[in-house]
């Protein structure tokens, strides 16, 4: 419950208290503005000011309210912004959208967003020796599919389908973990 | 396209987080993070001065009018190029599937709604500024909202929604009271409403040579004016046996002197001329109980009873009460645990007894805000478990609370009145009381809520704002929580030689027999720590003796040779104990012009007439609305919480205010074939 926790904080929160709440709730927020934006330098930027504005409006944060979902909706909005001012395309429709928020809520329901990492770790823990590797290989070696799948010495095909049955897995454990 | 790319979004999500679980903690990026933040500094709140300057605001929002006119017409252009840019954003989008939006038509509804309350808020509020250097920026709306009007948020929506549009903020901007500038899109009074209220019977003139004594329970619910200040607010019917006068009186905080020394309250009479009948006076007795320092208060246990039953789906009801049940959670800290006990078809424990440290805060907060309505009512079960709990949990010499927050609608398990009305007075003895807090309109079951409150030891209050939830556990929450004194009864004994005749303004419904006054075993209402009480009596003065008409038999004992006008006597027990304590005096002086009384007098005096005004009091049908405002007036002296303000905008609007942009509000007379006594005034 850390995440939920602080996601309430003492009405003067200080600069101290909301660096500990940066450093819980930023990577998260980086995968969250990468599945938006589709770009990792963009998304930088985004959490970037999404941190700063909310720093800014912290004295109006509503302390019922969830945090997380705060930075969540600022970094949404930014992105919106984004979008209108540079004319792009807006790659994500608002069912989507809906589904996203959805998701991260469903799994950070009980350990809030900041213990979302540590949940997906013990997620990783319960896979099939097969999966785990084809997800150590692709991920943890940083490696593209074709390098993933001759480590494993297995064909491309092969790995796509393993990486897809995981991150399966994996979503259903973080939903049945609520 | 990377094949080893997930296409859902929960997919990308889980491939994302997978990334960042590679890579760890990015320290260039917090680093650059933690300087851009640096760079410029915090916006200091501004929200809480906002909030005690209501009336400000919205002369600013008047003067500022026609600036605002202006802007708002630019304003809409933007809006509306936001808008079609939103409806192409939409178009790029193939073959949307609906279903797999999982929001329900309900949730969608309320999602509106809020955003109907946030947009009419930030009319009002101009001068809300977020975002520092942040460009204003426009909301896109979807159509729904949209249709709602062309208020836009232009100062508000960088981030500031948090899920789609409800606004993360909007909780701090409802129902803080002033007139309403949002029209309402129809007469609401013209809305079939199942509201249920007792029908009860003004206190008749009585004559001390016959009945000298006068006793009843103090009441310190303010539930009936907070309803009624809701249907005037909405410009709905109000049916005269909403009122309960005494609790429009008792809805605002005087200034009375407090106990000295380690005495539980302080007691008070005095008397001045009757407004609305010259001839007449006047009697106040008014009690203060001790206030008690919030770090001071004992801990607390609380079992929040929670109604989640079908009826309870509205925006007045379940988001209200959760709103204000997290306002209250927000005021209790390590000392205090909470429990949620649930109920609709049936009754569950969603919580079990949570200490408050900041974990259980946030589970507590979380419990509540999973909260969703649907079923039937099975309101005894519920308090049955909940006061289970509350006993399980029994902290000795601390507060045992139940807080049954509910529109009152028990339709299935113990229905009858009696039966909830005994379950709830056998828990009390045991030490564990009850708060009833009611949420909505169109199904409120006010009198079964009055009842097992009135005789079951407990307190009532009714919640139709955020403001008036952060008034009863957030200003007031000691109060609301911690009793010290219970069973407090009052009997006044009037001197026939001073006063002919006699009638209790209010309380209606608390008057007791005179001979349960000295009777610890009949219960009377309980008094919280800071709470006021007040009660009037209007008196007539003895009429000339007619020695003609005399009856032969009628007694020749002449009244006690006396320069009392009364006499008061009060009968309280301490919260766990079972023997009252008596406190007696007298009044004498003279009555004073109401109008050199203290302002409380006068306020408080105001407040009983819009009371006897609305309940249809012949008496005073006479005496305008204007002269109630004038009464009200210099209280406004001392109305930090602005309640007195909003009471004279209630008046006004009860007087037909013409600015107002709802309809004035209707009084509904008691419904054909039920019970009325007609009570003439004495003589004067």
């Amino acid at each position: 419950m850390k995440s939920l926790a602080i996601a309430y904080p003492p009405p003067d929160m200080d600069r101290t208290r909301f660096s500990e709440l940066i450093r819980d709730h930023h990577q998260p927020l980086l995968a969250y503005a990468r599945v938006l934006t589709g770009h990792p330098g963009r998304a930088r930027e985004l959490v970037q000011d999404a941190f700063v504005a909310a720093w800014q409006a912290i004295a109006r944060f509503d302390v019922t309210r969830d945090f997380g979902s705060w930075l969540r909706g600022i970094v949404r909005n930014k992105w919106r912004e984004d979008c209108r001012k540079h004319r792009r395309e807006v790659p994500f429709d608002d069912p989507e959208l809906v589904r996203l928020e959805e998701a991260v809520r469903t799994w950070s329901a009980s350990d809030g967003e900041a213990g979302l990492l540590d949940r997906l770790a013990d997620c990783r823990s319960k896979l099939p020796e097969t999966l785990s590797l084809a997800v150590h290989a692709y991920y943890d070696e940083d490696s593209d599919g074709d390098q993933a799948a001759s480590s494993l010495g297995i064909p491309p095909a092969t790995l796509r389908k393993r990486l897809e049955r995981a991150r399966t897995a994996l979503r259903l454990c973080l939903e049945s973990s609520n | 396209m990377n094949p080893e790319l997930p296409n859902p979004p929960e997919d990308r999500l889980i491939d994302e987080l997978l990334r960042e679980q590679a890579h760890g903690h990015d320290e260039v990026f917090l680093q650059q993070v933690e300087q851009a933040i640096d760079a410029r500094p915090a916006i200091p709140k501004k929200l809480p001065v906002r909030r005690n300057y209501t009336r400000i605001a919205i002369a600013a929002c008047f003067g500022l009018a026609a600036g605002t006119l202006a802007f708002h017409h630019l304003q809409n252009l933007h809006t509306q190029a936001d808008y079609l840019a939103y409806q192409e954003s939409r178009k790029l989008t193939p073959d949307v599937d609906i279903e797999a939006l999982k929001i329900s038509v309900r949730e969608q509804e309320d999602i509106v709604e809020e955003k109907r309350k946030v947009l009419t808020q930030i009319a009002r509020t101009k001068d809300i500024v977020f975002g520092g250097d942040e460009e204003p920026r426009t909301l896109s709306l979807p159509t729904e909202v949209a249709a709602l009007g062309d208020v836009t948020n232009s100062d508000l929506d960088f981030g500031s929604s948090d899920d789609f549009g409800r606004g993360w903020g909007d909780s701090d901007r409802e129902g803080q009271g002033g007139g309403g500038f949002a029209p309402l899109p129809d007469r609401p009074a013209d809305k079939q409403s199942n509201d249920r209220y007792g029908t009860f019977i003004d206190q008749p003139w009585k004559s001390p040579d016959r009945e000298p004594l006068s006793t009843f329970s103090i009441d310190v619910d303010t539930a009936s004016y907070a309803n009624v200040r809701r249907m005037i607010r909405e410009g709905r019917d109000i049916p005269r046996d909403a009122v309960r006068i005494e609790e429009f009186i008792n809805a605002f905080n005087y200034n009375y002197d407090a106990p000295k020394g380690d005495g539980p309250f302080a007691v008070g009479a005095d008397l001045a001329m009757c407004p609305w009948a010259p001839d007449h006076q006047l009697v106040r007795i008014f009690i203060k109980g001790r206030e008690i320092e919030a770090k001071t208060r004992p801990a607390s246990n609380l079992v929040f009873l929670i109604d989640v039953s079908g009826s309870m789906q509205s925006s007045d009801k379940l988001p209200l009460l959760k709103q204000s049940m997290q306002t209250l959670v927000g005021q209790l800290d390590e000392r205090d645990s909470v429990a949620i006990v649930v109920y609709a078809g049936s009754e569950g424990v969603a919580l079990p007894s949570t200490r408050l440290d900041e974990e259980g805060r946030a589970t507590v907060i979380q419990t509540l805000s999973k909260l969703e309505a649907g079923g039937s009512t099975n309101g005894g079960a519920g308090i049955n478990r909940a006061y289970q709990l509350a006993m399980e949990q029994k902290i000795e010499g601390g507060v045992n609370r139940v807080i049954l927050a509910t529109d009152g609608d028990f339709n299935v398990g113990i229905t009858g009145q009696e039966s909830l009305v005994e379950l709830v007075k056998s828990r009390a003895k045991n030490g564990v009381y009850l708060t009833v807090v009611g949420f909505g309109s169109g199904n409120l079951n006010d009198s079964m809520m009055d009842a097992i409150t009135r005789d079951g030891n407990g307190n009532y209050f009714y919640i139709g704002s955020e403001r008036e939830g952060h008034k009863v556990f957030l200003q007031n929450l000691t109060g609301t929580l911690v009793t010290i004194a219970k069973d407090v009864k009052i009997q006044v004994d009037f001197n026939p030689a001073k006063v002919g005749s006699y009638r209790l303004i209010g309380y209606s419904n608390r008057v007791l027999k005179n001979e349960d006054f000295n009777n610890d075993a009949v219960d009377a209402g309980d008094i919280g720590a800071g709470h006021t009480v007040t009660a009037f009596y209007e008196i007539a003065p003895p009429v000339a003796e007619d020695n003609e008409n005399k009856s032969k038999y009628q007694s020749e004992e002449k009244p006690a040779n006396s320069q009392d006008w009364l006499t008061v006597r009060l009968r309280h027990k301490h919260p766990e104990g079972e023997q009252s304590g008596l406190i007696e005096f007298p009044l004498t002086g003279n009555p004073a012009p109401v109008d050199r009384t203290d302002t409380d007098f006068q306020f408080a005096t105001a407040a009983a007439l819009m009371g006897m005004k609305i309940r249809g009091m012949e008496e005073v049908a006479d005496f305008g609305w204007e002269k109630v405002i004038a009464l009200a007036k210099p209280g406004l002296a001392n109305d930090i919480t602005e309640d007195r303000a909003e009471f004279i905008e209630l008046v006004n609007k009860l007087n037909g205010d013409k600015t107002s942009d709802t309809p004035r509000p209707r009084i509904v007379p008691p419904s054909p074939g039920k019970a009325e006594v007609i009570t003439p005034a004495p003589e004067r």
